[in-house]
Formats: structure tokens, C-alpha cells, sequence
């Protein structure tokens, strides 16, 4: 009886979750529930916001569910799916399904509810580049060499990364593609590409970056920001705006903040896009010093789970699927962090899992999703007796690394 | 077994990607820096940013403490205060909104025509950040406007649009002692007249209500501190509104008619030394006069010439025991360090009781009695009398004119002075003046404010008026009399009786001292001189209710204080008796005791000792004391001599020549060249 009971799927999936990673990513939500009751004000009725982003959790709960209960080998198969999908979807946004906001084309209406393609193509990308870049399960694909140094998978894992990047770039959404590259360059890095590979990728993304930002084809806000970033006080109300009174809500949240629902800055409408892009600054005004470590001390166990699980990923393709949500997360994290306390220029990227935004929620929570799920599929078998110990990786026997060991109660032996 | 087999393969990605040791430092750096700039933001400095915070969330809106009321001695409003409301507009916000819209909306709440109000929201520069649509004190027409501004409909037409209160100071009189009362400027600060000197008391501590606001205004929610108004004191003045409206009109009037440059004039109780009107008038124009933008009788200095001799012969009064009956022996002229003064009109060596010497005004006799009793007590008695110091009235710009120490006099100033000439006072001092001789010789403080009164009616601050005994009783009686000389027939003021009052006063017509084109300030020549005629007065001059005193600046069509100030003095005196409802105080019509017992005699100070009992001739029996001080000697030099003479000789008097109307007879005879001397005084 216990053993069937222990034997049910469910039970299994609850035993090899990992209950540090889904409870820091759980605390982060409901301190981004906090913030965006706060900043929407809903302790004055307006409880819009709030519904909205309680429907996206509940949604995305279901569906990291589904993802992480999934073996992510059979997930696999569905990647040239997704990948066409997310294409012909970027399409659609530029043609007559698109609509604007912000400045930015990128967003699909679908009743009260509107969905950010660009968002969703961050998964693709790095479902897409894993898949480029590791072997493929079975036999046949055994004596395969590594994928990443072979000139075909690169060409085709820069072609797919190319297309996304322009599609999204026409919309105008700059802060994704930065993170789409970003994350590249953690996956070709991690699928251990020719380094003379990611030293051209790096150089050419800037020199990409800056021809674009001289012809102005990035157009003229991200130019105000740049060297608004630079000189904030030179146009205090216009591009140097945001960060200013970011910096300025920031700052007055002190050690302890002016109190949840009691920063003039985030209740008083100075700090703009509070809910979504500047969600931090109103958590640092309101909790203080305090409150802000307490998150990113947060998203720093979220992603130490997560690198674990991509050290302990027993393939290349989970390894990279892992290590890509990794970068996506850090990316953002440190991004739209920077840009709140004025050491990087403003860019339109939320604050995962904290900031309002039913897309950005929804394809963290997938992402994370594909975490538990390498997690959960990584035997936990002694080396030599699996199969699906990828050859690349030297299983090296050695001595017991006390400080990055996984934690007991999650990876006991059962 | 597998968390050894998990182990290895840990171990593994480090071994086979050592640059994950880079990423991992990478990493680091960017924890680190972020710390530091979250640390240097949230807990090395954070004051900087809550003030910046608070700088554009927290905003103060200024609750009007209102300022006190002046108000008359019958509590007649002359300055009020009143809230309003400014409807100020930014047009650079408003621009960008609908401005047609806003309008049409505010229009039919204040009545006025869209276009106008269109007009007004509209910048007038790229600069121009505010304009002031509309003040209003009307509540009715501000909750409309509130309304549609709370209204979510609506409010956006209110973007740049704000409400700010005010206070109106208001001047119910208009133009009645505006000079005196002054202004206050746009931040309701006194600025001038009673505004300024009791700007303290009159202002009222303004409140603050702090509240939070956002982007869009005013957000009810936050915190609110409200600091109450406190409204100022109230002054309830000496003046009389219609002492004030009489004195003013018949001084615009005297001005207009005579084309002077202006007047003023103060109306005092003796008494008490409160000042029932204060006015000044100054021209506008070819034909007009109108109120003066400022308070000349406090702030205008001036020679005041004849007048000034009041206080040679109260002085003699008081300290050489002269009476209005006794005789002077008054040559033709006086010389004194080589200038001659003389009489106008001029005469030989003449016999004149002091009230005659001062009813004609002879310079002679009151440069003489100076020299009798010395330039240093003469300087006492001048400053005495309040000459060359404020009145203790404080009032804005008030200036204490000028009446140098006998040390440091040059030249003919022993002369000049002691007729008005050679030193300036201004109007308020003359008022002080005339109110001693009318007060039995106790100076009295003028005084304007009658009472501080708080909010609730409360005295809040006491006015006291100093006073100092100058001159005897006796002194100032004997000074009253002589005064009534002068408007007695023969005087030099009979224009200024009145009919069934006895008048008490002194004309005074100086030469102005004025830049006649050549650079230099002088005195002009006979083609191009300039006047100013004062005249004081005491009505009723048995016992004085009412002092009058005015300056005309620079008449043109007449000149002398006989004939412009004299008649003015008249008209303003009549209608503060009327006004102030004062009875004449005695038998009227009767002629003066000083005139009945004139006698001319002469003598010298010898014969004086032995003069004649009670009974003799009162031709024979009285001396004559005759000074004769040394050609070009100081004043000083000549002092004891006639002094002790005149003791000697006043004491000796039998009380039955006195009585039975044998004045002393005081001969002044003195050996001066007095041909081509010129007496400036008038």
C-alpha cells in the first residue's frame, strides 16, 4: 500500500520538488503581490491589478505544474513546434494583430487580457539553443561529438536566435533582446562553443548594437536613455525622469522603508511604471534596505536551486535548458535592478515574478517549470549503471564539495 | 548512493568549465556593486532622497491669517482685510490640454465671456508659467469651481489650474488718510504709513496646511498638518474719520486755490496730544490737488519760519517771567555776527508789548529775547518743546528735522534759527508745540494709536503717551495770551479768527530753500522765491480743545502764511470745532487785557531799582532796562547783564501796578548798525 501510494505520480512529483527554489519563487510572488497592491492601489479599492496578476498565478501555477510533471526528453520533441509557433506569432504582432503600448508593438489583445509574444520567445530561444547545441536521445546520436563545435548546429542555433531578435527588435522590444542574448551567450558558453566563437558573438553584438543605436534605427527613446542614464539631471523631467524619481524613492525607503502603502514616491504617482518596470523601486521605498535584500537575497537562492540543478543535470540539453532560465532570470534580475538604482540605462525589462505582467509571469514560471523538470528527470542512480549520462561529461570521482551540496531534504535517498 | 552520483556531477561541471570560476566573479561584481549602490542610496545618506521626495510630494498651502483692522477713534473702518481666492493658471499645462474647453466651463461660474478667460489661459511666452485668471471672494462661485474640479468628468480641463487663497486688504474710506494709513504690498507686508510701523501687531500669523500631493494634485488620503491662523491685532486710532475728511478736502481745496505744491495738516487734542486728522495733499496736475501718496506730515521737513518764535516768547515766559503786557523797546534792527535782521514791515526803534512783538511777529524782539536769555537755554527750550527729535510717534519714515547745538551754530544762526530759519522740523513737531502752550505747558506725546485690540476685543497692548512739564502754567498762559495777539487785529493772523471763537496761533512764512536751475541749493532771489507758510493754532484760546497746525508748500498765489495759511487754518479749525462739537469757551468779541494797558515808556536799568511806588504815573513809574551789548559780542557775551536786570526789575514790580495795569516795560536798546538789515521771517 505505501509503496503504490509512494509509487503515485503525484506523490513523486511533490518529492522531488524542489521545495527552496518553488518557496523563494513563491515568496517573491507574494511580495510582488505586495508591491502591486501597494503601487495600484488597492488598499484605496482599486483591486484591478491585484485580480489580474492572482489570475496569472493561478494560470502559471497550473502550468509549471504540467511542465515540471513532464519529462523535459519528451518536451524535447515539441521544441521545432514552439519554435514555429512563436515565429508566426512575432509575425502576427507586426501585421493587424498587434497592438501598442508603451511605444512598443508587441502586444496581442485577447479580450482584458493581452499577451507579450516577446516575452514567450524567451523560452523559445532557450529551448531552441539547448536543442541546437545537445545531442539528441538515442542511440544513433551516441557517437555524435559535441554539437556546439559543429558549424551546421551553431550556424542553425544563430539563424533561429537571428530571426527571433529581428522580429522582436521590430517591435521595439529592446529589453528582451538583450536578454535573448544574454542567455545565448550563457548556453553557447555552458555547450562549450569554440571560445573564438563567443569572442566573435561578443563583438559583433556590439558592434550590431552600436551601428544600430548610431543610424537610429533603435529608435529615439532608447537613445534618451542612454544618455539620459549618463546625465539624468539634464532633462530632469523628460528622459532623465523615471530614473531620478527611482532613485529618489529608492533612496528615501532608508534601512526601513517608508512603510508598505506609505512611499509619496509609489503612492503619489512620481515613481512612473510602478507596477511593472519600476516594481523594485517601490519595494525599496517602501520596505527600506531591508525589504531589498530580502528579495535579492531571494532570487539569489532562487538561481543558486536553479544552478544546481543545472550542475547536477545528468545531459547536455536539460544542462542547457537550466542554465538558459538561469541566465534569463539573472539577466533580468540584475538588469532591471540596475536600471532602478541608476547604474545601467532604463530598459523595458520586469522584474521576474515580481513585477505585474501576466506574460512575463506566466513564461517565468513555465521556465521555471523546465527547472523541476530536468530536476525531477535527473536520475539520481550511481554513475556507470545510466544510460542517460551524457559522454561529454566527465563524471570525474573526487572529494565531496560540502558548500555546494544539494540541500538533504530534497535529494534524500529514498 | 546518489547524492554521491549528484556529487561527482557537480564536481564535474566545475572541471570541465573552470570559466564558470569567471562567471561565478562576474557574478560577485555585479552583487557587490549592487550593494554598494544600494547601500550608498538606502543607508549612507538617506535623507537626501526623502527630502527630495518630500520636496515634490509634500506641498504647503498658506491658510491667511487675517491682518487686524484700523479702524477711527469711533471704530469707523479706514483698512480690512478680506479673504479671496486667486484662480492662478499655468498656460504651459493648460496649452497642452483644451483650453476652450476649460473656459467654457468657468465662464458661466464667473460670469465673464469664454474668450476673456481663453485669452487669460493662454501663455503670452514660452516662459510665461503663470496667469491670474480670476479673484474671487465669492464662496458659491469657488464651489462651483471645486466641484467641477473634483468631478472625474470634468477635472481634466483643471490640469495647471490652482486655487490659492488670499487675503484682500481693503480701504473702505478709498483715499481718506491713506498716507497716514499706508499700503501693504501683494504679500499683504506693510509697506508704508501705520501699515509698516504696526506690521507686527496688524499681521496675522499665517497658517500652514501641509498635505502630501501626487502627480495630478492634491491627494486626500495623505497625511495633512494643519498649523491654525491667528488673525492680527486691530488698531483703533486717534484719528476722526470726519476731522480727517474735513481737514483733507479743505487742504485739496487751499492747495488747488492758492497752486501751491501741497499741504498738510495735523488736527490734535491739546490735551491728550491724540491727533484727531493727519492729512497731506499734494498737486497732480495743473488744476489738482489730491491725497499724497505718503505721510508729509510726518516726513516732510521744513524751515518753518515765523511760527518757530513761539518758542522764544513761551521761553521768555517761562524763564524770564514775561508777561503778554510787558513792554519791549524793539529797534528798528538787530545785528547779529554782521547780519542784520529787522521787521517786516520794517520800523524805527519802537515801544510793543511782547504780545504785540509776537502778534506782528518781530523778528527783532524774539531774536532779542533769545539773546536774553541765551542761546543755550533758548537750545533747551527748543528741544524741550521736541525741536530735533522724533515724537516718539515712530512712524514710517518719520524724520526729526534738524536743530543743531548752539556750539555748533555758525555765523548769523544765534538770529536765524530762533526765527525759523537754519533748522527744520516737521509738522508733528509744531502739533507737540502748539498742544504744550495749550496744555498749561506739559508736553504730551503725540499720539495716534488709541488702543490694541486682539481678536476678541481684548486690550492687547497699552499706549502710553510720555509727558514732561516744559514751561509753568503761568508761562503758558502768558504764551496763549500773546498767541491771541496774532490773530487780533494788528496781527499778522486774522485771517484765521473765527467768528464766536477766541483764537490762539501763529503765522510762519519762511523762504524754501530749492534748486533754482543753477546746481545750488538756495534760497532763490526776489524773482524766483519760493514759500512755505505754516500756521499753528489753539482754539478755543481760553482753553484750548483743538490744535491746529498746517504747512502749505510753495503757494503761489499767496504767499504769506497771513494770507494762505491763515485763512486755511480758519476754515479747517471751524470744521473740527463743529465736528468735535466744541463750545467757545468764553465771552467773545472782548478785547484782549494786553492791548487796554499799552503805555510806552523809557528808561534804563539803572533808573529801574528805583522805580517808582504803586500809585505814581504809571508813564513815570516805569523803567526801562535797556541792553546794550558790545557791536558784533555773542549772543552769549550779552546774556547776564539784561538778565539780572530783568530779574531784578520783575521782581521789584509792585503786584499793584500789575494789577492795576502797569506793565513792566523792558526796553531793548540795542546799538546796532540795523540800516540795511533784512529779516527773512515773516
Amino acid at each position: 500500500m505505501k509503496d503504490a501510494l509512494n509509487r503515485h505520480p503525484s506523490v513523486q512529483f511533490f518529492r522531488q520538488l524542489d521545495l527552496i527554489m518553488v518557496g523563494s519563487a513563491l515568496a517573491l510572488l507574494v511580495i510582488g503581490l505586495g508591491a502591486i497592491a501597494s503601487t495600484t492601489g488597492a488598499s484605496g479599492g482599486s483591486t484591478g491589478f491585484l485580480l489580474r496578476q492572482v489570475v496569472f498565478f493561478s494560470v502559471g501555477a497550473v502550468v509549471f505544474t504540467i511542465v515540471a510533471s513532464t519529462d523535459y526528453q519528451r518536451l524535447r520533441t515539441l521544441v521545432p513546434v514552439g519554435i514555429g509557433l512563436t515565429i508566426v506569432v512575432l509575425l502576427a504582432v507586426l501585421g493587424p494583430f498587434g497592438s501598442t503600448v508603451n511605444g512598443t508593438r508587441g502586444w496581442i489583445r485577447f479580450g482584458p487580457f493581452s499577451v507579450q509574444p516577446a516575452e514567450f520567445a524567451k523560452l523559445a530561444v532557450i529551448a531552441g539553443l539547448a536543442a541546437a547545441l545537445s545531442r539528441p536521445l538515442g542511440k544513433r546520436f551516441q557517437r555524435m561529438g559535441n554539437p556546439a563545435k559543429d558549424p551546421r548546429r551553431i550556424m542553425g542555433a544563430l539563424v533561429l536566435l537571428g530571426v527571433i531578435m529581428v522580429l522582436v527588435l521590430a517591435e521595439g522590444e529592446t529589453g528582451s533582446v538583450l536578454v535573448y542574448c544574454m542567455v545565448a551567450m550563457a548556453i553557447f558558453f555552458i555547450a562549450e562553443a569554440p571560445p573564438r566563437l563567443l569572442g566573435l558573438l561578443v563583438v559583433s553584438g556590439m558592434l550590431a548594437f552600436a551601428l544600430a543605436f548610431s543610424s537610429g534605427l533603435l529608435g529615439d527613446h532608447v537613445a534618451d536613455r542612454f544618455t539620459s542614464f549618463l546625465d539624468a539631471d539634464a532633462d530632469p523631467r523628460g528622459a532623465g525622469y523615471n530614473q531620478i524619481q527611482s532613485v529618489t524613492a529608492i533612496g528615501s525607503g532608508g534601512l526601513l522603508g517608508q512603510g508598505v502603502f506609505q512611499g509619496p514616491q509609489t503612492q503619489f504617482g512620481f515613481l512612473p511604471e510602478k507596477q511593472t518596470d519600476f516594481i523594485f523601486a517601490a519595494v525599496g521605498e517602501e520596505t527600506g534596505f531591508l525589504g531589498v535584500v530580502v528579495v535579492l537575497s531571494l532570487y539569489g537562492l532562487l538561481l543558486k536551486r536553479t544552478f544546481l540543478v543545472a550542475r547536477a543535470a545528468s545531459d547536455r540539453f536539460g544542462q542547457l535548458l537550466v542554465i538558459g532560465v538561469f541566465a534569463m532570470i539573472l539577466v533580468q534580475v540584475v538588469q532591471n535592478v540596475g536600471m532602478t538604482i541608476r547604474v545601467l540605462p532604463i530598459t523595458g525589462i520586469p522584474l521576474p515574478l515580481v513585477s505585474y505582467g501576466g506574460s512575463s509571469l506566466l513564461t517565468t514560471l513555465i521556465a521555471l517549470g523546465l527547472v523541476q523538470s530536468v530536476k525531477a528527470h535527473t536520475p539520481r542512480s550511481a554513475p556507470g549503471d545510466g544510460s542517460l549520462v551524457p559522454p561529454v561529461l566527465d563524471l570525474r570521482q573526487s572529494g565531496p564539495v560540502p558548500e555546494l551540496e544539494p540541500d538533504a531534504a530534497t535529494i534524500g535517498p529514498q | 548512493m546518489s547524492r554521491r552520483a549528484g556529487r561527482r556531477s557537480n564536481r564535474s561541471l566545475f572541471a570541465e568549465h573552470p570559466q564558470v570560476f569567471v562567471v561565478l566573479a562576474v557574478f560577485f561584481t555585479v552583487m557587490v556593486v549592487y550593494m554598494a549602490a544600494l547601500i550608498d542610496l538606502q543607508a549612507v545618506r538617506p535623507e537626501r532622497y526623502r527630502d527630495l521626495a518630500a520636496d515634490q510630494s509634500i506641498a504647503s498651502r498658506k491658510i491667511a491669517g487675517f491682518r487686524g483692522q484700523i479702524v477711527d477713534r469711533e471704530g469707523y473702518v479706514l483698512a480690512a482685510s478680506t479673504p479671496t481666492q486667486l484662480i492662478i493658471a499655468d498656460p504651459q499645462i493648460v496649452q497642452d490640454n483644451d483650453p476652450e474647453w476649460t473656459a467654457s466651463l468657468l465662464a458661466p461660474i464667473l460670469e465673464t465671456d469664454a474668450a476673456l478667460i481663453v485669452e487669460r489661459l493662454l501663455p503670452a511666452s514660452d516662459s510665461d508659467r503663470y496667469n491670474e485668471v480670476a479673484v474671487t471672494s465669492d464662496q458659491d462661485v469657488l464651489k462651483q469651481i471645486r466641484a467641477l474640479v473634483d468631478d472625474d468628468e470634468t477635472t481634466k480641463a483643471f490640469a495647471g489650474i490652482v486655487i490659492r487663497p488670499e487675503e484682500d486688504r481693503l480701504y473702505p474710506a478709498g483715499s481718506l488718510a491713506r498716507p497716514l494709513v499706508g499700503r501693504v504690498d501683494v504679500d499683504e507686508v506693510g509697506r508704508s504709513g501705520l501699515e509698516q510701523q504696526f506690521d507686527e501687531l496688524l499681521r496675522g500669523t499665517a497658517g500652514r496646511e501641509q498635505y502630501e500631493r501626487g502627480v495630478f494634485g492634491s491627494i486626500s488620503v495623505g497625511q495633512r498638518t494643519v498649523e491654525p491662523a491667528a488673525k492680527g491685532y486691530d488698531l483703533t486710532l486717534t484719528i476722526d474719520h470726519r476731522v480727517q475728511y474735513g481737514t483733507e478736502s479743505i487742504l485739496q481745496d487751499t492747495c488747488e486755490k492758492l497752486g501751491a505744491a501741497g499741504a498738510s495738516a495735523i488736527v490734535a487734542n491739546p490735551a491728550t496730544g491724540e491727533i484727531y486728522a493727519m492729512a497731506s495733499v499734494e498737486r497732480v496736475d495743473q488744476t489738482q490737488c489730491g491725497i499724497a501718496p505718503y505721510n508729509k506730515a510726518a516726513i516732510d521737513t521744513f524751515e518753518p519760519g515765523s511760527v518757530m518764535k513761539l518758542v522764544a516768547f513761551a521761553a521768555a515766559a517761562d524763564s524770564l517771567g514775561y508777561t503778554a503786557e510787558d513792554r519791549l523797546l524793539v529797534p528798528g534792527s538787530i545785528t547779529v555776527a554782521d547780519k542784520p535782521f529787522s521787521d517786516h514791515p520794517r520800523h524805527d526803534e519802537m515801544e510793543m508789548t511782547m504780545a504785540e512783538a509776537l502778534g506782528q511777529s518781530s523778528n527783532v524782539a524774539a531774536i532779542t529775547l533769545a539773546q536774553q536769555m541765551g542761546s543755550d537755554t533758548y537750545y533747551d527750550y527748543a528741544r524741550q518743546f521736541g525741536f530735533g527729535a522724533d515724537t516718539g510717534l515712530n512712524l514710517a519714515g518719520e524724520s526729526a528735522g534738524v536743530l543743531r547745538e548752539p556750539s555748533e551754530w555758525l555765523g548769523s544762526d544765534a538770529g536765524s534759527i530762533v526765527i525759523g530759519q537754519g533748522m527744520t522740523v516737521n509738522l508733528m513737531q509744531l502739533s507737540a508745540a502748539f498742544n504744550t502752550v495749550g496744555n498749561g505747558g506739559l508736553y504730551i506725546q503725540p499720539s495716534l494709536v488709541k488702543a490694541v485690540k486682539d481678536a476678541d476685543g481684548g486690550e492687547a497692548e497699552t499706549i502710553d503717551s510720555p509727558s514732561r512739564q516744559i514751561i509753568s502754567r503761568e508761562a503758558a498762559a502768558e504764551t496763549l495770551r500773546m498767541l491771541r495777539a496774532v490773530t487780533s487785529e494788528g496781527g499778522t493772523g486774522t485771517k484765521a479768527s473765527i467768528d464766536g471763537y477766541s483764537v490762539a496761533g501763529k503765522t510762519g512764512t519762511a523762504w524754501k530753500v530749492f534748486d533754482n536751475g543753477s546746481g545750488k541749493l538756495s534760497y532763490g532771489t526776489e524773482n524766483d522765491r519760493r514759500y512755505v507758510t505754516t500756521f499753528g493754532g489753539l482754539v478755543p484760546a481760553e482753553a484750548p480743545e483743538i490744535s491746529v497746525v498746517l504747512v502749505i508748500d510753495e503757494p503761489r498765489t499767496a504767499t504769506s502764511a497771513t494770507t494762505a495759511a491763515a485763512p486755511a487754518f480758519a476754515e479747517i479749525a471751524q470744521y473740527a470745532l463743529r465736528v468735535l462739537n466744541v463750545a467757545p469757551a468764553g465771552p467773545t468779541g472782548d478785547e484782549p487785557v494786553w492791548r487796554a494797558k499799552r503805555t510806552l515808556i523809557r528808561g534804563t536799568p539803572a533808573e529801574a531799582t528805583d522805580s517808582p511806588r504803586a500809585g505814581e504815573d504809571v508813564a513815570e513809574a516805569e523803567s526801562i532796562v535797556t541792553a546794550t551789548p558790545a557791536e558784533g559780542a555773542t549772543p552769549e557775551a550779552v546774556e547776564p547783564e539784561p538778565q539780572s536786570s530783568v530779574d531784578q526789575l520783575v521782581e521789584v514790580a509792585p503786584p499793584e501796578v500789575l494789577e492795576n495795569g502797569g506793565p513792566t516795560v523792558i526796553a531793548v536798546d540795542l546799538a546796532s548798525d540795523s540800516s540795511g538789515g533784512q529779516g527773512r521771517g515773516g
